[in-house]
């Protein structure tokens, strides 16, 4: 079993660097959002505006070393003593997963024995389409007999 | 006297031609003269008997002899014609002329000869003929020839291109070549040289090994006999040492080359030129010439040793004294220099000349101007002082651009900020990390995670140590 003063030296020299410039969480308080420049309790991992200047200031730590702190202050067990980091790790990143729209509402898909059903309607239709006309238009019978007249035979 | 070394060779061996008796020499004339000049004898006798009466009077013949390149004075030319005047008609007849001029040209110094063209081609005496000195002597011949003819010209019979008559940037260093390279151009010009200078020139020595004239213990004027070779046994008075091919020419040892019209210096008559051979330097040895009960006796030193330097008044130099190896009682002395310069009428003598340009010299004030020092001072000399002082640096860098009032104002509040200071994690700090780090180390049972967390505590980083020593250098 280690004591606190024995895993204390196990601290990562990185970690131990950022700890110096940036006490952990309850000695110090972070923002979670960006803020100004002369705010005593800005986020190192978040872009900060100048007020005198009217710019904005990248941040002090990237997101891929903000990252990298994280991942490793994790591993140790520290990960709440770190300002809190624009984007989310592991199990939080994986039940926060924003969908997008097509996924959570996808466009409607054809329904296929509809369709056959439909196709062969349409089909059946097409096959007594003089009986149907004949039926709204009674003189259609004529025209019908005369192209009869009118087809030549074989011989 | 019986020395090693030293030979006795009587004085037969006359170094100028002896002049002919001009009696028995008739047939002489026949055999020795070419073809070519007997053509060119009886050409000028034609061109300048203006009457056609197969005879010449005065004026004709001082300028017929002028045209085969014999500039005589008058007197000369009347006693010619008194001689063969029999008749008191004042006239010379062909055969006589035939006769008189066929002497002279047999008589004829070929060394003088060729010495009086280069002379009258290089007029700057720089001692080797340059595109310039050619340009000014066409012209004064009245030839038009371009600039690139007479470059030709010069390339014709530059060899080995050492660029000392046509030195130029834009063409072609042959030195700077490797040797194969080298022998292949040589090669390449020599197709279109004439057959008799194929191979004349010997080969150059490199830089390093060339000799001054003193170094190497033979100069103009020496006496020289030829150990080896063609011309074994004979002694010759040395015309000059070349030091790049470390040959010598000497008097009377010649050979005829056949030269092309165009390159025919002035006076020139036939297309056969006589040049001085080049000996090697190993071939002869220097021989000193001495005069015993009014006979001449040579010395001739199978090596010799340079000693002690002394100040040459003839030469004007500081130069070493010449003795015979193994016998260094015999001195050789250096002979007489050639060409002096003797004083005239024009000239200004040397103590005026010492009076006008003497500068006093003192440790107070340099005799080289402060302007010249940094041009005689070697600019990559590892003595050199790279730092420079605060007004090159301003110097170099320029001048810094001025705040304006609004970057004062940022200034000046930037300094009234508080620095914000870095301190060490304070022991509750230490002890709340410890404690969750505690309570999290100790839930974990996996031994690959521990041995990986192991690894990760004691990775080292370099942030960490900078921050470390901020913070001992504020506490220091």
């Amino acid at each position: 079993m280690l004591t606190s003063k024995e895993a204390f030296n196990k601290l990562p020299q990185k970690l131990h660097n950022f700890f110096i410039k940036y006490p952990p969480r309850p000695f110090q308080q972070y923002k979670s959002s960006p803020s100004v420049t002369n705010d005593p309790t800005l986020n190192p991992f978040f872009p900060n505006k100048n007020l005198e200047t009217g710019n904005w200031q990248q941040p002090k730590y990237s997101r891929r070393r903000s990252a990298d702190l994280f991942k490793l202050a994790k591993k140790f067990g520290l990960q709440d003593l770190l300002p809190p980091t624009p984007r989310k790790f592991h199990e939080e990143k994986y039940n926060n997963v924003k969908f997008m729209n097509s996924i959570i509402n996808p466009s409607p898909r054809p329904d296929l024995d509809k369709i056959h059903e439909k196709m062969a309607k349409r089909a059946n239709a097409i096959e007594n389409m003089d009986d149907i006309i004949s039926k709204a238009r009674p003189n259609y019978k004529k025209l019908i007999s005369k192209r009869k007249k009118k087809e030549e035979e074989w011989f | 006297m019986s020395f090693i070394g030293r030979e006795r060779i009587s004085s037969n061996h006359s170094v100028t031609p002896q002049k002919n008796n001009r009696v028995n020499n008739n047939t002489i004339i026949k055999n020795e003269l070419l073809d070519e000049q007997k053509a060119e004898i009886r050409e000028a006798f034609q061109m300048f008997d203006m009457n056609g009466d197969g005879c010449l009077d005065y004026h004709e013949l001082k300028v017929a002899f002028r045209s085969l390149g014999f500039d005589l004075s008058k007197k000369e030319v009347l006693d010619i014609i008194k001689e063969y005047d029999m008749d008191d008609s004042r006239l010379i007849t062909y055969d006589n002329f035939y006769k008189t001029v066929g002497e002279m040209i047999i008589r004829r110094d070929p060394i003088e000869e060729i010495r009086r063209a280069f002379k009258l081609f290089d007029v700057d005496g720089t001692g080797s003929i340059s595109l310039r000195n050619l340009r000014k002597v066409s012209k004064d011949l009245g030839e038009n020839l371009t600039d690139e003819e007479l470059q030709a010209m010069i390339d014709e019979f530059d060899f080995d291109e050492d660029g000392e008559s046509t030195k130029n940037r834009f063409m072609r260093d042959i030195s700077k070549y490797t040797e194969s390279h080298k022998k292949e151009i040589i090669k390449m010009k020599q197709i279109t040289s004439m057959p008799t200078f194929q191979n004349f020139f010997p080969d150059k020595l490199p830089r390093s090994k060339q000799k001054t004239q003193f170094e190497a213990g033979i100069i103009e004027g020496d006496f020289a006999y030829i150990s080896q070779g063609k011309h074994k046994g004979k002694i010759a008075q040395v015309l000059n040492y070349s030091t790049e091919y470390d040959t010598v020419a000497l008097s009377n040892i010649t050979s005829q080359k056949l030269l092309p019209k165009t390159f025919w210096p002035e006076g020139q008559t036939s297309h056969v030129m006589e040049f001085p051979d080049f000996i090697p330097r190993k071939d002869i040895k220097v021989a000193g010439k001495e005069k015993v009960d009014e006979k001449i006796n040579y010395i001739v030193a199978d090596e010799i040793v340079l000693k002690d330097k002394y100040y040459d008044e003839r030469y004007k130099k500081w130069i070493p004294r010449r003795f015979i190896k193994h016998h260094e009682n015999i001195e050789i002395p250096w002979p007489n220099p050639s060409n002096v310069l003797e004083d005239n009428e024009l000239s200004t003598p040397e103590e005026i000349v010492m009076e006008k340009t003497f500068e006093f010299q003192s440790i107070g004030k340099s005799p080289i101007p402060s302007d010249c020092l940094n041009e005689l001072r070697n600019p990559y000399s590892k003595y050199k002082i790279k730092k420079l002082d605060g007004l090159q640096v301003s110097k170099l860098n320029g001048v810094e651009m001025p705040m304006t009032k609004e970057q004062k104002i940022w200034k000046l509040k930037q300094e009234e900020k508080p620095k914000k200071e870095l301190v060490p994690l304070s022991d509750d700090i230490k002890e709340f990390i410890g404690e969750k780090m505690a309570n999290h180390l100790n839930k974990i049972e996996s031994p690959e995670l521990k041995l990986h967390l192991e690894h990760l505590s004691k990775l080292r980083n370099r942030d960490f140590e900078n921050t470390m020593k901020k913070i001992n250098g504020n506490n220091l």
